[in-house]
């Protein structure tokens, strides 16, 4: 109980005493990340859906679809809107009913990463049900559950297992109006627990790896207390052709020398073969 | 003559299986996780804490209670889009009916805690509806009763719920969301199992007292039910 009373009174010093002895608070090494899961599958009602898991910080990831005319400039291509929301349970910060800045940064973050990453490949043609005239538009919304620290991290992982788990539905054109599979075969076909139609080319995996930087330590996948006392983050997206996918640092207190963002792309490779695997095992189990 | 449910149920008095996982949230003061059935809902307390809002006339704690549901948390995860309407900006806005949902759900907690023990402190119960199959309000209220007693907060007694539907003349309890859209009349109760308290009850179309009094009844025998599954949880952890 007196520890706790200390972290309260000087989260700084007792931050510090804890690292001098190369251990963080719950235990890990500076450079470990937390174990991370994931699961597919768990909305019903969606196309596609995940949810992931890295320690505590849990996100909930779900597909819909509508279909929309393609822009003039690019006839053939669908669209993917991404969007982040911070559920009000997350943390004691958030307030229901309000956008926070932070949900958006975590929606750009996941949404760069998703393009670099090119995840369905280097346009959205995929999603083109016929040329100029009708196209997908796939709606990924990530739901973040539970903060604990590196919330964009869990954010992009439940959002690609999610785009792995997304099945369209067959659509064909008939005189010049769109049918959608099930409207025709009626409830019947719909509910036999099989999903009838495409699964999308995901092409790659991107995974993401936050470090925070506190004075000179490099903190590998800070929880919400050390996300607190650092003064810079710095995140770094891959894939598995070991390519950079995007490297973001905030604004922040300190500059990060190169130095420092080989080290924390050096930690990111690292994690990357563990992370992807937990992605692509949680969809595999789904096939049926 | 009794026909197995379309979710293969035997019979109209059978409930779905329901599970409860406490302590799912990190940073919350209690929290958990029900699944009934296909409906998935988790739920976080944080507080006693400064009200947002410190009304000097009122003694009593404040326990505030919102519904948030995830967007893809609906039936139709496919539609066709006309003209210029966008269904993204639609349901950023919260609909009316989660916010009726929030307000019901704190009318059961109100009844059930004890808010004299949190004098001018505000608990905010915040629900998180992650997948709907019938029976959102049920699973809410177990949810929330649930972690509003494992955040600490004095109760005179956990909360528990069930519905029914009435289907022609059958009367079908725990009905998923596709027997609610069949039925033709509905009941739900929530009571207080120890003490045998009704907290809330509605009922929905025309019911004649007798038939009412049966489907009471038999909410009363599956809120006893649930509330013995949620006791034994809180027991466990």
């Amino acid at each position: 109980m007196e520890a706790r009373a200390y972290e309260r009174l000087y989260p700084d010093e007792a931050f510090e005493k804890t690292l001098e002895t190369s251990t963080r608070r719950d235990g890990r090494p500076l450079g470990r990340a937390r174990a991370r899961a994931c699961a597919c599958g768990t909305a019903t009602n969606a196309l596609g859906s995940a949810l992931a898991r890295h320690g505590a910080t849990t996100a909930l990831a779900g597909a819909r679809a509508s279909v929309a005319t393609p822009r003039a400039e690019a006839p053939n291509e669908g669209f993917l809107e991404v969007r982040v929301t911070f559920a009000p349970q997350a943390s004691e910060l958030e307030r229901p009913g309000r956008e926070s800045d932070k949900a958006e940064a975590c929606a750009a973050r996941v949404r760069d990463a998703l393009t670099s990453a090119e995840v369905l490949g280097s346009d959205l043609s995929d999603l083109c049900i016929e040329r100029g005239v009708f196209a997908w538009r796939l709606m990924l919304d990530v739901v973040v559950l539970d903060d604990d620290g590196a919330a964009a991290d869990a954010a992009l992982s439940a959002a690609v297992a999610a785009l792995r788990d997304v099945v369209l539905p067959e659509a064909t054109v008939k005189r010049g109006k769109i049918v959608i599979g099930d409207e025709e075969e009626g409830v019947d076909g719909a509910d036999d627990g099989m999903r009838k139609g495409t699964p999308l080319n995901v092409r790659t995996t991107p995974v993401c790896l936050t470090t925070a930087l506190y004075k000179e330590h490099l903190l590998v996948d800070p929880t919400h207390a050390e996300e607190a006392l650092s003064e810079c983050e710095v995140s770094v997206v891959l894939t598995e052709d070991g390519m950079i996918r995007g490297v973001f640092k905030n604004g922040g207190e300190v500059e990060a020398t190169e130095d420092i963002l080989m080290k924390c792309i050096a930690a990111a490779r690292l994690q990357y073969a563990a992370s992807a695997k937990v992605i692509l095992d949680a969809s595999e189990d789904d096939d049926y | 003559m009794q026909t197995p449910r379309s979710d293969g149920r035997a019979s109209d008095e059978h409930l779905r299986a329901l599970s409860v996982a406490l302590d799912t949230n990190s940073r919350a003061s209690g929290s958990s996780y029900v699944e009934l059935g296909n409906t998935k809902v988790s739920c976080a307390v944080y507080g006693p804490r400064r009200p947002r809002v410190d009304d000097l006339t009122v003694n009593t704690g404040v326990i505030d209670v919102d519904v948030f549901r995830v967007p893809f948390a609906r039936k139709r995860a496919i539609h066709v889009e006309r003209g210029r309407e966008n269904e993204r900006e639609k349901d950023l806005n919260r609909s009316a009916a989660d916010v009726e949902l929030s307000a019901r759900i704190a009318d059961v907690l109100r009844a059930c805690a004890l808010t004299e023990t949190f004098p001018r402190a505000q608990v905010d119960v915040y629900v998180t509806i992650m997948d709907s199959d019938g029976g959102e309000v049920v699973a809410s209220v177990l949810a929330a009763s649930a972690a509003l007693a494992r955040a600490g907060v004095e109760m005179a007694d956990l909360a528990s719920a069930c519905e029914l539907v009435r289907i022609g003349e059958r009367l079908v309890l725990d009905p998923t969301e596709e027997e609610c859209e069949r039925g033709n009349g509905k009941v739900f109760l929530a009571q207080m199992s120890s003490e045998e308290g009704m907290v809330q009850g509605e009922t929905f179309g025309r019911w004649t007292a007798d038939e009412s009094r049966r489907a009471l009844e038999q909410c009363a025998a599956g809120c006893n039910r649930f509330d013995t599954i949620v006791r034994e949880a809180l027991a466990k952890s």
